[in-house]
């Protein structure tokens, strides 16, 4: 899709358009599906996260601005969404924890052996092992290979520390993924 | 930059800086191969995790959130229950609806009268010459480098003995005051020039004032990476000097309530 195209989207949609609305999600839902996945790690929560994404899109397009490109506000929303919902599942974990069923805690933490996983499921292990930022900076840069620029407009930092969670973020996941193989 | 040369992402010259700086640096040259051994592990997905669903799954997708959304916009009663109440109000009440609005328009229209004949007419005069504001941004966006400045060198000169914490408080009381006051800035008609550089620095700020009132020297470390890699502090000191010497005296006078 050209970004005139998207541009004028937008602007229809803005102004309860239906349609284009529903063209705009057509468009973008893979990306924030793929996105969300990178974060949650499960795709019933990616499925429900990329839902959410849209209908706050849905609800808010009229206060987009449209100073930065729609796809870096839809990141970023996306980004947001995904941090909040791993945030709600740390707490759920913790009072489950609390609450001594320490065995969905395992189920959680530990899948299954390593000789049977697929080599992806080693890096979203790995992934989800990395510190928020260092990840969101991983998946949005690295696997995903949105600009450096685009990416610090997204997570509303500067372009020098996307640099230095990429890098950090990287030679992490490098060391855990030789542990892997090692063992 | 090194990331951005193993994925052959930069242009011919920069390219060739690297290689240059590579050849005789045997510390970033290891950088590079661990960088690199990293990227070779961690490589993009092969099958998107959208390729697991069916077509079907996607073309429903977009139905799906529209229901969601519409339910959604149901849930939201606080809007939706005032008009309704009003419009029940309306429709057993009507005469006294009707009578209601007519006394408010006669009051209103009393008062744009009243006020029309009692407030005088704006002269030409009366409105500020345009070069007024201008120097007043100037000096407000003088007077914001500066501060930034004294700042920012100061997270520059810190120094942090490893595996100790140093106490940022002051430094993070001062990056909110600064946020607000760049906030402040970027509603008024500043150069674009001026606005991209306060957002770039507002970003730094941004991570200041959210870091620990504790920090260690990792943490200090991505700040001042920040700031380095954005040469903010150069950036700033030419921008400082601009607006001082645009100023009519030179001289940048300190105004602190911007909230």
């Amino acid at each position: 899709m050209s970004a005139v195209r998207e541009r004028q989207l937008v602007l229809r949609s803005k102004e309860g358009d239906r349609e284009a609305f529903r063209e705009l999600v057509k468009f973008h839902m893979r990306q924030v599906y793929d996105l969300a996945y990178g974060f949650v790690n499960d795709h019933d929560d990616a499925e429900d996260v990329a839902q959410e994404v849209f209908v706050k899109v849905f609800h808010s397009i009229r206060s987009f601005r449209q100073e930065a490109e729609f796809s870096t506000w839809l990141y970023r929303i996306v980004t947001n969404t995904s941090l909040d919902r791993l945030k709600q599942r740390k707490r759920k974990m913790k009072r489950q924890v609390s609450l001594g069923e320490s065995e969905s805690m395992e189920l959680a933490t530990n899948p299954g052996p390593i000789e049977n996983l697929d080599y992806s499921v080693h890096i979203e292990r790995a992934l989800h092992e990395l510190p928020t930022l260092q990840r969101a900076v991983v998946i949005l840069r690295h696997i995903d290979g949105l600009p450096t620029r685009t990416v610090s407009e997204i997570l509303k930092c500067s372009e020098g520390t996307v640099k230095t969670h990429l890098h950090r973020g990287l030679k992490k996941m490098r060391t855990l993924l030789q542990d892997l193989y090692e063992e | 930059m090194l990331y951005e040369f193993a994925r052959d992402e930069l242009d011919v010259e920069r390219k060739k800086q690297v290689e240059q700086h590579l050849a005789g640096c045997d510390r970033c040259f290891a950088e590079l191969q661990v960088l690199k051994e990293g990227m070779r592990l961690v490589r993009p997905r092969r099958r998107k995790p959208s390729q697991e669903h069916s077509e079907m799954y996607w073309r429903n997708f977009a139905f799906r959130v529209e229901q969601r959304a519409r339910a959604s916009g149901a849930r939201r009663p606080l809007r939706n229950r005032f008009w309704q109440d009003a419009e029940w109000f309306f429709l057993i009440r009507r005469p006294y609806t009707i009578a209601f609005a007519a006394s408010i328009t006669i009051i209103v229209m009393a008062g744009i009268l009243w006020y029309g004949r009692v407030l005088p007419t704006l002269k030409e005069s009366d409105i500020q010459p345009t070069g007024v504001p201008v120097q007043e941004v100037n000096q407000e966006l003088s007077d914001y480098f500066h501060k930034s400045k004294i700042l920012l060198v100061g997270i520059s000169n810190i120094s942090v003995p490893e595996g100790q914490r140093v106490d940022l408080t002051v430094e993070r009381q001062a990056a909110r005051a600064l946020i607000r006051q760049a906030r402040y800035l970027d509603q008024r008609q500043i150069d674009e020039r001026a606005q991209y550089l306060v957002r770039a620095l507002e970003k730094i700020l941004i991570e200041l004032a959210n870091m620990e009132d504790e920090a260690d020297l990792p943490d200090i470390e991505i700040v001042r990476a920040g700031i380095y890699q954005e040469n903010m502090l150069f950036r700033i000191r030419v921008a400082e000097s601009t607006y001082k010497e645009s100023l009519p005296n030179g001289v940048p006078q300190m105004k602190t309530n911007h909230q």
